[in-house]
């Protein structure tokens, strides 16, 4: 699976496929041991306390207190700008904000926070959690302000 | 143990962008350095154990090999340690365990790191999947942006302030501009630091330590060798180790290094000193914000204070404890599998009185606090004056 499907290690996982097919449909997937009931996000499929593989895929809660967040201006290779075609220019990048949110229980989920200032965002304030799908077919979380 | 430890001999090369020498050049002068310092023969080392975080920096499989090989060392023991950016305390923990279990008398501790052969935005991708290369990277996460979380998890809840995290890189700057091996030797102003260029917000250009190439060593003697030397040994009292969560998002608190808690709790604990007994230190100031949390994960102040406690100058030489009067990673650069060994290297010249005008007067006992990516390893060392 390419990079547009969320990752660019997902395919080489054992829950990527399902993981992936669950994002499309606006599904985020966790996993819970079906021994003794611990939920997992990111989902693992099996349970390091058990070490059982009896476990399932069940849609993760979706509201939570936002943790922390920042917005990443000087980016790693695959999210930085292109170089500028006009000679003594530079091309500057507004990156949006990324933020984790405590869902129910102690899961927690990272995101983009798009479409808010950084000065708007706080910490503390609820969040809800939402699979999309961009325009170019990557599968990706986001997170809006309730 | 069998035995106790002290480091007899112990060197730091120039840290910078070091275009002028290879990795293995760059081991050599480490290892010259605290030879002529122990003033100990070549044969007389027992074993060897070499810090290299990254095969993405060094274009080779086995580094450690390479150095080991140059530097004269066959047929004798190597082999390499990591643990990302605490790499140097990972391989002091391994040379500790070596001369303590009696395995050898006498072994070179070696941290070398070249991260300058790759463009920036390679270097940044490369310490970015320090983080969770599957369920973080595809969020554009950083090194930087890790800690950018980590602070601004602080600020919400304790108030401190980007003038806070600008005041430590003042101070890092003011000691490393006195600090020849530094790569970076010059003193910068508060207004400078706010006014440098995002990174990952909230943290700025001066926020975040350099990319540095450069290399440390230290000689390590059981206490039957530990006098034969030329310098007064100085004994590793107390080493600690914990690990945290590989996801920052999921610890109970963003704002505490758990692992920084624990190693320091085990360290303090075998030493059997209290925070407030510690003399001298250097921290793991990869970004302003740790320094910050170490300071108060370590005990040095209360939890929450650090911002406070900076703005106080406690950390300052003449506070209630100096921190990073070397420079820090900040100023004095972070070639990562080198910073911990370093370190080491910096307390051992201070508890011998020979940091110059960075000198603590009359340090007696120090530490080190080197944190591997962004807390998943921690270790923490103290040690004695003879
Ligand atoms: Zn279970």
């Amino acid at each position: 699976m390419p990079f547009k499907d969320f990752s660019l290690f997902i395919s080489d996982t054992k829950i990527g496929g399902p993981f992936a097919e669950a994002l499309k449909s606006g599904k985020i997937f966790a996993s819970k041991c079906d021994r003794c009931g611990r939920m997992f996000f990111p989902p693992r499929p099996e349970c390091p306390d058990c070490l059982a593989e009896d476990v399932s895929y069940v849609e993760a809660p979706t509201r939570g207190e936002l943790l922390s967040f920042t917005a990443v201006f000087v980016p790693p290779a695959h999210y930085a700008a292109p170089p500028a075609k006009m000679p003594f220019s530079k091309v500057a990048q507004t990156p949006c904000p990324v933020g984790v949110v405590a869902v129910a229980g102690d899961l927690r989920i990272m995101g983009w926070i798009p479409g808010m200032a950084l000065k708007d965002i706080k910490v503390g304030s609820l969040f809800d959690v939402e699979a999309k799908t961009l325009k170019n077919g990557q599968l990706t979380i986001i997170l809006s302000p309730v | 143990m069998k035995h106790k430890v002290a480091i007899v001999g112990a060197a730091q090369g120039k840290f910078g962008v070091r275009e002028d020498a290879s990795h293995r050049e760059l081991a050599f002068e480490a290892f010259a350095g605290a030879l002529k310092d122990s003033g100990m023969k070549k044969s007389e080392i027992g074993s060897m154990v070499t810090a290299i975080a990254a095969d993405e920096f060094s274009f080779a499989l086995q580094p450690s090999a390479q150095m080991h090989d140059y530097l004269g060392l066959l047929p004798k023991a190597n082999f390499r340690v990591e643990g990302a950016c605490a790499s140097g305390s990972m391989a002091l923990r391994v040379g500790w365990m070596t001369v303590a279990s009696g395995l050898s008398d006498i072994v070179l501790v070696l941290g070398a790191e070249k991260m300058t052969e790759v463009p920036t935005a390679v270097a940044t991708e490369i310490m970015g999947k320090g983080g969770d290369a599957i369920w973080e990277y595809p969020f554009g996460m950083s090194f930087p942006g890790y800690y950018a979380m980590i602070a601004q998890a602080h600020m919400a809840a304790f108030g401190t302030t980007e003038e806070h995290l600008a005041m430590v890189a003042v101070k890092n700057h003011f000691y490393g501009s006195q600090n020849p091996l530094a790569h970076m030797q010059k003193e910068i102003t508060l207004e400078k630091a706010l006014g440098s260029f995002l990174v990952a917000y909230p943290l700025k250009l001066y926020d975040c330590s350099l990319i540095t190439d450069g290399a440390a060593a230290v000689l390590l003697a059981n206490e039957e060798r530990a006098r034969d030397f030329a310098k007064p040994p100085v004994w590793i009292e107390g080493i600690g180790t914990a690990t945290d969560t590989m996801r920052i998002a999921e610890r109970e608190k963003v704002h505490t290094l758990q692992a920084s808690v624990i190693a320091g709790e085990e360290a303090y604990q075998m030493a059997g000193v209290t925070p407030k007994d510690i003399d001298v230190a250097t921290v793991h100031d990869c970004f302003t914000i740790a320094e910050i949390c170490a300071y108060e994960d370590l005990g040095f102040c209360p939890k929450g204070e650090g911002g406070p406690f900076i703005a106080d100058r406690q950390t300052y030489i003449g506070g209630s404890i100096p921190v990073n009067v070397d420079g820090g990673l900040k100023s004095k650069g972070h070639p990562v599998g080198a910073t911990g060994v370093a370190m080491a290297v910096e307390i051992t010249k201070q508890l011998r009185g020979e940091s110059g005008s960075r000198q603590v007067p009359g340090a007696e006992i120090g530490l080190t606090h080197n944190v591997g990516g962004s807390g998943q390893v921690v270790g923490v060392t103290i040690y004695r004056k003879d």
